[in-house]
């Protein structure tokens, strides 16, 4: 490894551990709510501060570090819930602890199973926008598109979302 | 304002100008398609809020790994699986090494193989003279059990013994896994022994097959008593205790509790101040734990070794004693023989330690416990190709 790239990664872990200290939090929360289990949620807060360790250009870091964050999180939840769903592995005992009530246990994993079930992009654009709270625009800045691009998936996500719902909770 | 205007604008509706939210306001009056669209989205929204937000942090142990990855720039592929040992695993292993180092018999030893009788066996074993003439296996993966005084078979580890290579692997599993039996029935690991009576080893050895897809030839039933007893024949062990350890809470056999304190350097310790070494749990944490436990393994192995065999097959009635109504098994005693005399050249370091930690399971629902993820028991299994 000559000395330019060795720097520069050794400049990529300074700054996510910068990064690590000033948004852990939120973001396991965030990947808790989603995956419901403690274990897979610091599993999952590792994985999404490596990747962004290997995918971090110091020559053109993100204009919002918590929002590129909140995007690998996003996407590696998303892997968990599909492969869980995949597996059948829908219900968590830690789920009903989180929550405290069986109704909202049932709720949760519906839609979780939902969500899995929806298209990558779909996803990821649905969770960014309601639960970490992004607008279209931020969205936009975040994958290199259009905002009016964003905007109708998000319009789509929500309709199939719906649509989904309603067909898992009448099986 | 067309429905596709309308219909993108509902989506993001909090982020609209006031001009904007009167545009669709006024499409939505004649617009059934919209209407139903922005009935949509709302309900999608309404639900999605309902996932409930824990107020919960990820714990220091998580945080610190976290960090120490990051400092040490480790890539993205992450070793699943981390090189400590289980509960049991020094006891055990040693527990086996000694059943095994005890049929060895070495050309200038005067002790012979302890007939079987002291070891009792079950319903399953095939005496030697039936056996077919056939040549041992360079591999020999033997289920150990250990079976604490309450009698629950408290560790189940799977050791594979790779002689071709001088390699061999330990994996520690869980107790509480839950798993589905040869019967067809689901329980947890640790009661696959007590499901069938005296058959259990043979039942524990084929759940763990099944579990990992893998042939388990023999399993070694053990008891807690052996460690103690292993560390006082071989004279103790010394240990250099890193920092102070001080457990105000250890708990004794007759359930009680006693202060334990160790200071730290180099000490020599006995079976039972060994035990109390690697068993308690209140002075750090439990890495710290798996730490020792490793520790003292090595120490053990070591002082093992350091010893001419003959000296450490003098004690014979201690041996037969010890042994005696401790251990079970189903390994007939020219693959002990063949295995133990494989295992005198191994080092320590040929001798890796796995174990399942919570990272690597995935909860179910009451009562069941929890099952290992796929990625995890793909790592599993690689460790018995």
């Amino acid at each position: 490894m000559d000395v330019v790239s060795h720097m520069a990664q050794a400049d990529r872990a300074e700054v996510l551990s910068d990064w690590f200290e000033a948004y852990h939090r939120q973001v396991f929360r965030y990947l808790l709510r989603l995956v419901a289990d403690h274990e897979t949620a610091a599993d999952l807060l590792q994985d999404t501060f490596l990747r962004a360790l290997v995918t971090l250009n110091p020559a053109q870091p993100p204009s919002h570090p918590s929002a590129w964050l909140y995007r690998i999180a996003t996407n590696l939840a998303l892997n968990t819930l599909r492969r869980r769903r995949r597996w059948r592995w829908l219900s968590f005992q830690t789920d009903a602890v989180a929550a405290g009530f069986e109704e909202s246990v049932v709720q949760s994993q519906l839609i979780r199973a939902c969500l899995a079930q929806l298209r990558p992009k779909e996803a990821e654009t649905l969770l960014l926008y309601e639960y970490v709270g992004l607008t279209s625009v931020e969205i936009a800045a975040l994958t290199g598109e259009k905002p009016s691009t964003v905007r109708v998936r998000l319009s789509r996500a929500s309709a199939r979302f719906c649509r989904l719902y309603d067909q898992e909770s009448q099986q | 304002m067309n429905c596709n205007d309308v219909q993108q604008y509902l989506a993001v509706r909090t982020e609209l100008s006031w001009v904007q939210e009167q545009e669709v306001q006024e499409h939505l009056r004649k617009c059934a398609a919209c209407n139903a669209r922005w009935q949509v989205i709302s309900r999608s929204r309404q639900t999605l809020r309902a996932l409930p937000t824990p107020a919960a942090q990820p714990n220091d142990h998580a945080l610190s790994a976290i960090r120490l990855a990051l400092r040490q720039r480790f890539g993205p592929s992450r070793r699943r699986l981390g090189m400590v040992g289980g509960v049991f695993a020094s006891l055990t292993f040693i527990g086996v090494l000694l059943l095994m180092l005890w049929f060895v018999q070495p050309e200038q030893a005067t002790v012979r193989p302890v007939v079987p009788d002291n070891i009792e066996p079950v319903a399953s074993v095939v005496p030697t003279s039936e056996l077919p003439d056939m040549p041992l296996n360079n591999v020999v993966t033997v289920l150990v059990l250990g079976r604490d005084e309450g009698g629950r078979t408290d560790s189940v580890m799977l050791v594979r013994f790779d002689r071709r290579n001088e390699h061999v692997t330990i994996v520690s599993l869980p107790r509480s896994l839950w798993v589905t039996y040869p019967n067809g029935e689901a329980g947890r690991l640790d009661a696959a022994y007590l499901v069938s009576g005296d058959q259990g080893g043979v039942f524990a050895k084929a759940t763990v097959s099944k579990l990992l897809d893998t042939p388990v030839d023999y399993f070694i039933l053990l008891d807690f008593a052996i460690f103690e007893a292993v560390v006082d024949l071989v004279g103790g062990v010394t240990i250099d205790v890193p920092t102070v350890l001080d457990d105000p809470r250890y708990p004794t056999s007759n359930n009680g509790i006693t202060h334990l304190h160790f200071d730290a350097g180099p000490q020599h310790m006995d079976g039972k101040r060994a035990l109390m070494y690697v068993r308690t749990r209140h002075a750090d944490d439990e890495f710290q734990r798996n730490l020792r436990q490793q520790q003292v393994i090595k120490a053990l192995f070591e002082r093992l070794q350091q010893q001419p065999l003959p000296q450490q097959l003098v004690r014979v009635n201690d041996y037969i004693d010890m042994l005696k109504g401790n251990v079970q098994t189903d390994m007939p005693q020219d693959v002990m023989l063949d295995v133990g005399q494989a295992a005198l050249v191994l080092q320590s370091d040929d001798i890796q330690f796995y174990t399942v930690d919570t990272t690597m399971l995935v909860g179910l629902e009451l009562p069941a416990t929890f099952e290992l993820k796929p990625d995890a028991l793909d790592a599993l299994m690689q460790q018995f190709p």
